[in-house]
């Protein structure tokens, strides 16, 4: 594996674990699937739909999650929208974030020259 | 025609379960529709485009899903691919021979011969194969947590202390394989072996119908001492359930065996002559009763001494 594959996984590591959270924190208000990719394409999250659709799903079998057919408009579209219980989520991930991002903020101060 | 979009949708959710189908192809297709008119309108390629952005269908499905699937998972597959080798290089050879040695009784062309026992051979090794395979997939799906070898269920109280001693393996790899090996002997000679041999130049049964009824018995209660194998091999040590379907193998291989000895009914009389060369021995000379005995003595210690593996597990 060459060294740019490396780092491409690394980066990916990284980024995984964050994509939750910042899905969680647009929901706030009721999104259907590829506006929500959009959504988070502009706000410079990056993920592939084959990794944001799926997750929607899982989130809302968790219970994070509500979803709803919408028919109003000429295109049926699934919208999903943060329940009580994903509220809760977001709030407590949020203040884990920002913990471990100053953690983070200060070490790397620390080491770097 | 179908569109590439209807192919996609198709490619995707014929590989996720009835129950979901419906309600992710609807998603799936606004999703797609979506990400189309998001290309400018003179765009051509742009159905096609979308899907590309979408990625490979079965990768999605695995999303979808949460995970790719396996009959033999990564946790089971070194011990399925071990014993798998292992029972390749002995079981067909041994079926083989025996098939080789009982169609050369029957006085039959050195090709027909030759013929009869690769197809033995092949017969079991497809048999073993299919039953190992079979086993494994069991053991993986009840028998074990998922990507977990020696499974150990997590728990909030725990001691290093009390983590199982690896030197502490009850049953060895060897042990273990040599019951699946006897097992997969027998369940192949009892199914691809058809037990006629010729006396005086004409065909006769050796089982008697009885004894040809019950097998299917004997070959239940041996397809379970596989299963039970294959979990010891991946646990390594008897578990209170591995031990009571190891006394129901026993009973189911070892009630009708001894049964037919007690009775002397498992060979035909007109196939006696046959089996026993020479004149020096008669039928009536061996003792049925000791081979009975000797059969369930050894099926007794073997269920005993699983159940006392259990019991000491229990303890410990």
């Amino acid at each position: 594996m060459g060294s740019d594959d490396l780092l491409a996984l690394h980066g990916q590591e990284l980024r995984r674990g964050t994509v939750v959270l910042a899905v969680l924190a647009l929901l706030g208000e009721a999104r259907y699937g590829y506006a929500l990719l959009a959504d988070l394409a502009d706000a410079g999250v990056e993920v592939e739909g084959n990794t944001l659709y799926p997750l929607l799903r899982r989130l809302e079998k968790q219970g994070l999650l509500a979803s709803e057919w919408n028919t109003d408009e000429s295109r049926p579209r699934k919208f999903y929208a943060l329940t009580d219980q994903g509220h809760a989520a977001l709030g407590a991930l949020t203040a884990e974030w920002q913990t471990l991002s100053t953690s983070l903020d200060r070490l790397l101060r620390k080491v770097s020259p | 025609m179908s569109t590439l979009t209807d192919r996609y949708v198709h490619a995707v959710t014929t590989q996720l379960p009835a129950g979901q189908r419906d309600d992710i192809a609807r998603e799936l297709r606004a999703t797609i529709a979506d990400a189309v008119e998001a290309y400018p309108p003179e765009d051509v390629d742009a159905e096609r485009q979308a899907l590309l952005d979408l990625g490979h269908p079965t990768t999605l499905a695995d999303g979808y899903r949460g995970g790719p699937r396996a009959l033999i998972g990564p946790g089971v597959y070194p011990a399925w691919a071990a014993l798998l080798k292992l029972l390749l290089a002995i079981v067909p050879v041994i079926v083989g021979g025996v098939a080789l040695a009982v169609s050369a009784t029957e006085g039959e062309g050195a090709g027909e011969v030759i013929s009869a026992a690769i197809f033995a051979a092949f017969e079991a090794a497809l048999q073993v194969a299919v039953w190992v395979t079979l086993a494994f997939a069991i053991v993986e799906r009840v028998g074990v947590d998922p990507g977990t070898f020696a499974p150990l269920t997590p728990a909030a109280q725990w001691a290093p202390e009390d983590l199982p001693d690896p030197e502490a393996r009850q049953v060895g790899w060897g042990e273990a394989s040599w019951s699946v090996a006897v097992a997969a002997v027998g369940i192949a000679l009892l199914t691809a072996v058809d037990y006629v041999v010729q006396v005086d130049g004409r065909p006769v049964q050796v089982l008697t119908d009885l004894a040809l009824t019950w097998r299917w018995v004997v070959v239940a209660g041996l397809v379970l001492g596989v299963i039970v194998a294959a979990h010891l091999l991946i646990r390594g040590r008897w578990t209170m359930r591995s031990a009571t379907a190891n006394l129901v193998s026993n009973l189911l291989v070892g009630v009708p065996l001894v049964t037919l000895l007690l009775t002397d009914r498992l060979v035909t009389p007109a196939a006696r002559p046959g089996l026993l060369p020479g004149n020096s021995i008669e039928w009536a000379d061996l003792n049925l009763g000791v081979a009975a005995v000797i059969i369930g003595g050894i099926l007794l210690w073997d269920t005993v001494d699983a159940f006392r593996g259990a019991a000491r597990n229990r303890r410990g």
